[in-house]
């Protein structure tokens, strides 16, 4: 990504300015949790929500991308990436969706195609520290959180496709309870996107899988 | 040697075209020049500063469309996939801070 005001690019997995002035001083953009899911779910999380309008303009080039439910689809020819890039990981498919997730200098890859229980919660451990990763493969959602509020660690399962803690809160993808004692806290966000396999490993070559050697 | 030069032309357009090309795949955002070769080559063109709608006014999406939500300070913003995915990149403000969503 290049910006207007100075002409920096930036990389946009990681946000970190990569050439221009913005590079020089080292500047980075924060992440913050941006959750894909179906527009009934995310209205009914918010039902205040403002909404990108239609450009009229672009109708021709706003094709069909339900595509990404398709795991593993194939946007370019055999070999393509890989005649712009020098490294090739073929750990998993190019396109391959993953929840990548970041702590500190450890980055770890959970393939989408591996979650068969439809909405799942799922502890884990990554640079000494606990996540907690929510993941719903039937809208492609995937996010990490760090499962403690004021300091107490929270155990999540899902019951009756609800994610509950041991407390008895419920909660939402998007990490904040929605009913119990601790309503409206929310988890703090472990850096964590939905991406596919070629993008992650080209900006994290020393990624694990989760799951695999 | 007027045909040579001629030839050489036309090596050295190609040769130009298929390096812009790969240079275009790996920073489509860039501006100046995706503007004047509009035409040539495919762009994304970004979203900037947006005026968001309420969820009535965007009768086009249905419930099962994916979209990519964010919240920010109990501003909620959606961007669906369908748009998302031609832009690339939405340059808005939620919450009172600037957001640049990614895709």
């Amino acid at each position: 990504m290049k910006d207007y005001e100075t002409g920096s690019v930036w990389g946009q997995y990681d946000g970190i300015a990569i050439g221009g002035p913005a590079a020089e001083q080292k500047l980075r953009m924060d992440i913050i949790p941006t959750i894909q899911t179906t527009w009934a779910n995310w209205l009914k999380i918010y039902p205040q929500t403002k909404v990108l309008p239609w450009y009229k303009q672009y109708e021709a080039e706003y094709s069909d991308v339900n595509y990404l439910s398709k795991v593993g689809v194939k946007l370019y020819p055999t070999g393509f990436e890989s005649t712009i890039r020098n490294r090739q990981d073929t750990r998993l498919a190019e396109n391959e969706l993953v929840v990548g997730v970041n702590v500190g200098e450890t980055f770890r890859a959970y393939p989408l195609a591996d979650i068969t229980a439809g909405l799942t919660v799922l502890p884990d451990t990554l640079d000494g520290q606990e996540i907690v990763l929510f993941i719903d493969p039937k809208t492609t959602y995937g996010a990490a959180y760090q499962p403690m509020i004021n300091n107490e660690k929270l155990t999540f399962t899902v019951k009756e496709g609800v994610i509950t803690d041991n407390q008895g809160n419920t909660w939402n993808l998007n990490g904040q309870a929605i009913s119990g004692k601790l309503q409206g806290e929310k988890l703090p966000f472990v850096t964590s996107f939905i991406t596919e396999w070629y993008g992650w490993t080209a900006y994290h070559p020393q990624t694990t899988i989760y799951g695999r050697k | 040697m007027k045909k040579y030069s001629k030839i050489a032309l036309v090596v050295i357009l190609v040769l130009g075209g298929m390096m812009y090309g790969v240079y275009r795949y790996v920073f489509p955002q860039t501006d100046l020049e995706s503007v004047m070769l509009l035409p040539v080559f495919v762009k994304f063109d970004p979203v900037i500063n947006p005026d968001m709608v309420s969820p009535e006014q965007a009768t086009w999406l249905k419930a099962d469309d994916l979209v990519l939500g964010v919240e920010q300070n109990g501003d909620a913003h959606a961007y669906p996939l369908v748009q998302v995915q031609y832009h690339h990149t939405v340059n808005d403000m939620v919450g009172g801070e600037p957001y640049l969503g990614t895709y």
